[in-house]
């Protein structure tokens, strides 16, 4: 469907703007859109060019967030991102982009960018060793394999603790396009998951076993399988697998739509400086005690 | 006999609650006047109009008539009087906006200290989803998709009728321009992207703890004598300073940035330490005089 395309471009457009005037919210918003859209067709590539945006949007979100000693080198980073979405914009300008094309964009994009999101003493220790990257995403991966039965418990957080180290690990070592795959797709799998949670969750607080094993489970021998598949047949594993978690992702969107956030809660108020505390409690007693001297007058009369 | 309002209080929470202790009633009081009685007598304070442009240009030309130790005294009570009316405005813009809705609201950049002051950290925790969140939203209290959201600042600034004065604490974050051709350079070499973005970052960083507001600006320059040579240029603009002070901070920052790239020269592989080596070469410092 043309049309479709043409939505999804725009969506992206929206998403590029947002980027380059610094406004990440806007541009992550514009990316979710994107992908919602690219599910009401057929075209699986379609969802890739809202996902890296929104990928885009959280790093730069970070950089910009970060403050402390430490100030990022913004600015460079920035420049880089601007490079990227121009040449995605332009990757869309067809119909028939190249799908390897864009991920291998975003791989290299991602491989530039890791040197500015780490602190200076990861940046002047850590050596790129992209071997140990794929050991150590293997081994995790295979270890989420062989606690999947935690995704039961409803309290858990074993994929946003995998994702946590494989981000680390990209981060310090850099990785292949492969591993950057990989990386996306456990993303994308927690985020499925969250929303399988809300979906499957039972009033006594616990998770739709039978559910969660038929659907979540698939997902995460397809991603362990990754590795060992032939050259050939890795394209369309990731495509497949990430079009399904994206689609259901999205469709969860429409029934429960945004998921709660951690957030800060505000108390509305002024707080009163202690001595003024203390005094009205003071006052508060006398006027009290005076109130029961006054009924115990009464009571003895 | 006539009763006080605190007797007439004390006495109508006691009735309600008979079962109460002094300290309850003392903490219902308390948190009565800090969340409703505090916060609408703030809000329902006014202050004054702000002075005019032209009020303030005239202040300041009858000021260069007084003595300097009388003059700086002023300068310092009419910056003072603006700040607080500035953080009392901001006070009140952020009481009306947790009146009307108690969501997450982050504290704006230049104001972190003000809402820090404001904001009680109650909960603070990663929510995992529970069966309560499914029924809340089942009951037909949604949360929506977010809209496109409004430039906070410029929302801000148009409820402040103050210009904010800088201050060390809110000084505003530092501009990093870079020229077009630097950006086709580092879009084209990774080393010398990696190599600009730690400058970048020492540059960023002394901005930041510098008493002052600094922006940099990057570009690069030919020289005349030998047009091979290309030098990357590192502009400074410092405000309120004068030359002699911007001449010892040009010294210094020269020096932080020179020794970053020396310590990264010793522990750099061949190839990045003669990039690095380049780069020192290359690179030159320079603070707007003007």
């Amino acid at each position: 469907m043309e049309e479709l395309f043409q939505v999804v471009r725009s969506d992206i457009e929206a998403s590029v703007k947002a980027f380059k005037e610094n406004d990440f919210e806007n541009m992550n918003i514009f990316a979710n859109r994107s992908m919602a859209n690219a599910i009401l067709g057929e075209d699986k590539k379609l969802i890739l060019p809202g996902f890296f945006m929104k990928e885009l949007a959280a790093v730069f979100g970070t950089l910009e967030a970060r403050r402390g000693r430490e100030q990022p080198a913004f600015s460079t980073a920035k420049t880089m991102g601007v490079d990227y979405v121009n040449l995605l914009s332009k990757l869309l300008s067809k119909k028939d982009f190249e799908e390897s094309e864009l991920w291998h964009n975003f791989h290299e994009l991602n491989v530039k960018l890791r040197k500015f999101v780490m602190i200076t003493f990861e940046e002047q220790t850590y050596q790129e060793d992209t071997r140990f990257t794929r050991h150590a995403f293997e081994w995790l991966i295979n270890y989420l394999e062989k606690k999947k039965q935690t995704l039961l418990n409803p309290r858990n957080l074993l994929l946003k603790g995998i994702l946590n180290e494989m981000d680390r690990i990209f981060r310090a070592h850099g990785g292949m396009l492969l591993d950057t795959c990989a990386l996306s797709l456990i993303r994308a799998l927690d985020r499925y998951y969250d929303y399988c949670r809300i979906a499957y969750g039972k009033t006594d607080g616990t998770l739709d076993e039978d559910r969660i094993t038929s659907i979540i489970f698939p997902y995460i021998e397809r991603i362990r399988n990754l590795f060992s598949s032939p050259t050939e047949t890795q394209a369309s594993i990731v495509s497949e697998t990430l079009w399904g978690l994206v689609k259901g992702w999205r469709e969860f969107f429409i029934e429960y739509m945004e998921l709660p956030r951690p957030k800060i809660e505000i108390e509305r108020g002024v707080e009163l400086p202690e001595e003024a505390k203390r005094k009205i409690a003071e006052s508060v007693t006398k006027t009290l005690e005076k109130e029961i001297g006054v009924r115990k007058t009464r009571v003895e009369k | 006999m006539m009763s006080s309002l605190l007797e007439e209080i004390v006495a109508e929470v006691k009735l309600n609650n008979p079962q109460a202790s002094a300290e309850e009633v003392s903490e219902a009081m308390v948190r009565f006047i800090e969340q409703d009685i505090l916060p609408a007598a703030l809000r329902k304070m006014r202050t004054p109009e702000p002075i005019s442009p032209l009020q303030r240009w005239r202040e300041k030309e009858m000021l260069k008539r007084v003595k300097k130790k009388r003059r700086e005294a002023a300068r310092i009570r009419m910056e003072e009087s603006r700040q607080l009316l500035l953080e009392f405005e901001y006070v009140k813009h952020k009481l009306v906006r947790i009146h009307m809705d108690t969501s997450s609201l982050a504290p704006d950049l230049f104001h972190r200290d003000i809402a820090d002051s404001l904001r009680r950290r109650t909960i603070s925790v990663g929510t995992i989803p529970t069966t309560e969140n499914l029924f809340l939203k089942k009951d037909g209290i949604p949360s929506i998709e977010p809209e496109p959201v409004r430039n906070k600042r410029e929302e801000l600034s148009k409820l402040m009728p103050y210009t904010p004065v800088p201050r060390k604490e809110v000084k505003e974050p530092q501009i990093f321009l870079i020229d077009e051709i630097v950006q086709e350079k580092i879009t084209s070499d990774p080393i010398f992207a990696e190599n600009l973005g730690v400058i970048e970052r020492v540059a960023r960083t002394y901005a930041t703890v510098s008493p002052f507001k600094m922006d940099f600006f990057v570009y690069f320059r030919t020289d005349v004598e030998i047009p091979d040579w290309e030098k990357t240029i590192l502009s400074v603009q410092v405000s309120e300073l004068d030359f002699d002070k911007k001449m010892k901070l040009w010294d210094e920052f020269d020096a932080v940035i020179r020794k970053e790239i020396q310590q990264r020269i010793k522990i750099a592989s061949r190839l990045e330490k003669e990039r690095l080596e380049e780069m020192n070469r290359t690179l030159f410092t320079r603070i707007e005089l003007a």
